[in-house]
């Protein structure tokens, strides 16, 4: 049997693995995904030195002081809106897939309610010997496959359908592809602003126990107000890292989900042409009749285009399968193996999808939170650069990474 | 004393075409296209005019009457008191009051024209942000040819375009002259404009790129998904019998 089986199906077992979901990333851990040279560390670096000799050599009740404070709470403030305006994008991105599961899931119910009514075991015993009844019998076989010829378009239509499904599939990674080199932009950049704001917060506290001694008065302002702001803006950076990593591996999800769905697209197409090819040869076998589907080989050239190796699977399988109809004693099992093969890709694909569902899910509402928690601070972050501009913005070195 | 009288007038009157020209010299390419559309409309006007009299010329002198000498004269002095008439037009100049209310498709030549109007009354450096200004309006010009024009985008291009940027330099303009390099409140005027265009200057040009950003985006897709298809790079393997 297993020789059988295995000249039958002509292809190993369908696995498709649903990606897991993703993980909440939390702001501690979100720093230092992204690496930054040290070149680059050390020009931030110097950036904050000047910075912090600038806000020392200030008077402290001097305007000129408030705008520097200012400065830190308006730091990255970009940075943190261009990484925030994706956010909203890449939530758009699991459920925009999840709908587009649903037409390639409708496409292939479809395919199998066709597939079902041209199945030899629910057509009855078709033959299981030849001998006696062949002449009678005959007839009903012949009968049976001539439902083939009128199923013929309408699987024609379902299988350029999924062809399509699976082209909207790759472009839906195509464009998350983009997404996500431009994500990757964005989270160098913050990166780069969290270094700045990490660096700002040591030295502060530095320069600070270094003027208590020598000017306590000024060294408390420091704490009280430079500190306390640079350390909030760490916190709000960091926020906005985690949720920009997390929407990141998001997106790898969706992409990972995608290209499954595709393997099953191809697989499911890939089958349902071998199962009719099958019933080709059987037909010829059994009936000594030629089956003509023409759409078959119209397809075949189709779905090849689109699925690697497909047409070589084919043609292998088609001899092989000539070979046996013509020794094998039963040709009918190995047509109702076909058909258990088209059956087998479809809940396989069931499966995943069922699993796949729920991880993005679970991964869209964590996603969901850390982005309303992430907009709670872009406002507080749009407040204090509007309280800036009152107050007639400078040129700040720690604003943007362009200054 | 070695030039003469005639030298002088030649010299002043040359500087004075030269600042003249200066004066009016456009900041983009979208405010000349604006202007060569409306010459080329009066054009068109005139000729069509023209047409009309010298065919009702025509039609008079052969079924009423022979035109003669007189008929003639009339002739040339209506077709003269015609192209008068529809060649006067002069250029609607924009006026501050009217840059929010203008077509989205003609905001950005409409501001240049009116940018190139103040431009003479800036101190200099202004005057180079505002050239600046008029590179970065170039490059917004083709993509509000598309916006759809009650997009969250294009009212922030209005906004932007024709109320933020003409407010700030007739907010300046409205200061008198002798006031304006005086500090007030530890900055002048002028660099308060020459701050506020600088800031004008990158947003233009940042709002230019973030409407172009979706055109970047498809091209970049497209690409990937010819290479995910024809090459399957990027673990898109496919079940090979």
């Amino acid at each position: 049997m297993s020789e059988l089986t295995a000249t039958a199906t002509a292809t190993d077992e369908l696995k498709l693995t649903p990606p897991d979901p993703v993980p909440v990333v939390t702001p501690e851990k979100a720093a230092g995904l992204v690496p930054l040279s040290t070149e680059q560390k050390s020009k931030l670096e110097e950036r904050v030195d000047g910075f912090i000799d600038d806000l020392v050599a200030q008077d402290v009740n001097s305007p000129a002081f408030g705008q520097k404070v200012d400065q830190i709470t308006n730091m990255g403030r970009k940075e943190m809106l261009e990484a925030a305006n994706q956010s909203n994008r890449f939530l758009d991105r699991p459920i925009k897939a999840m709908d587009r599961d649903t037409d390639i899931g409708m496409n292939l119910i479809e395919l199998r309610n066709t597939v079902e009514r041209l199945d030899p075991s629910a057509n009855g015993k078709l033959l299981s010997k030849r001998g006696f009844f062949d002449k009678i019998l005959g007839n009903r076989v012949g009968n049976y496959f001539a439902q083939y010829r009128s199923a013929q378009t309408h699987i024609g239509g379902i299988l350029t359908a999924l062809s399509n499904g699976k082209d909207e599939l790759l472009m839906d990674n195509a464009a998350i592809d983009v997404e996500r080199r431009k994500l990757w932009e964005a989270m160098g950049k913050l990166e780069q602003m969290v270094h700045i704001a990490g660096t700002l917060d040591a030295k502060l506290e530095a320069k600070a126990t270094e003027l208590d001694g020598v000017d306590p008065a000024k060294a408390k302002v420091l704490r009280e107000n430079a500190l306390f702001y640079a350390r909030q803006r760490t916190q709000d950076l960091l926020t906005q890292m985690a949720v920009t990593v997390q929407g990141y591996l998001a997106l790898d999800l969706v992409k990972k989900n995608n290209v499954e769905l595709v393997k099953g697209v191809d697989r499911a197409s890939t089958t349902t042409v071998g199962a009719l090819k099958t019933a080709i040869t059987v037909a010829q076998a059994m009936t000594n009749q030629k089956l003509v589907l023409e759409q078959i080989t119209a397809l075949n050239t189709t779905t090849a285009n689109i699925i690697d190796g497909t047409s070589k699977m084919l043609k292998d399988n088609t001899a092989r399968i000539h070979e046996q109809a013509a020794s094998s004693t039963i040709p009918m099992e190995t047509l109702q193996r076909a058909f258990q093969n088209i059956y087998d890709t479809m809940d396989a694909i069931d499966t995943f999808k069922l699993k796949a569902l729920d991880s993005m899910k679970t991964t869209v509402t964590t996603l969901e939170g850390e982005v309303a928690k992430s907009k709670g601070y872009i406002a507080r972050a749009e407040g204090a650069s509007q309280a800036q501009a009152s107050v007639g913005g400078a040129d700040s070195p720690l604003a943007s990474l362009e200054g | 004393m070695s030039m003469s009288e005639v030298d002088k007038i030649r010299i002043t009157a040359a500087s004075a075409i030269e600042r003249s020209r200066e004066r009016r010299r456009p900041i983009g390419t979208k405010s000349v296209a604006l202007r060569r559309q409306h010459l080329y409309k009066k054009l068109g006007r005139v000729l069509i005019a023209g047409g009309i009299v010298l065919i009702g010329a025509a039609l008079f002198g052969a079924l009423i009457q022979p035109l003669g000498f007189t008929g003639l004269l009339a002739l040339f002095i209506l077709l003269i008191g015609v192209a008068v008439l529809f060649g006067r037009s002069p250029f609607p100049e924009p006026r501050q009051a009217d840059l929010p209310k203008a077509d989205l498709k003609q905001l950005a030549g409409r501001t240049e024209i009116w940018l190139e109007a103040q431009r003479p009354a800036l101190p200099a450096p202004a005057r180079q942000l505002v050239d600046g200004i008029g590179v970065q309006l170039d490059l917004l010009a083709p993509q509000l040819q598309t916006l759809d024009a009650s997009s969250p985008a294009a009212a922030n291009i209005r906004k932007l375009v024709g109320e933020d940027l003409p407010e700030l330099v007739a907010g300046y303009q409205r200061i008198p002259a002798g006031l304006r390099t005086e500090a007030h409140a530890g900055r002048t005027p002028d660099e308060t404009l020459v701050g506020g265009l600088k800031m004008l200057e990158s947003e233009i040009g940042s709002a230019a790129r973030s409407l172009a950003a979706g055109e970047l985006d498809k091209l970049a897709t497209r690409e990937r998904y010819l290479q995910l298809k024809y090459q399957g790079i990027d673990g898109e393997d496919v079940p090979v019998g």
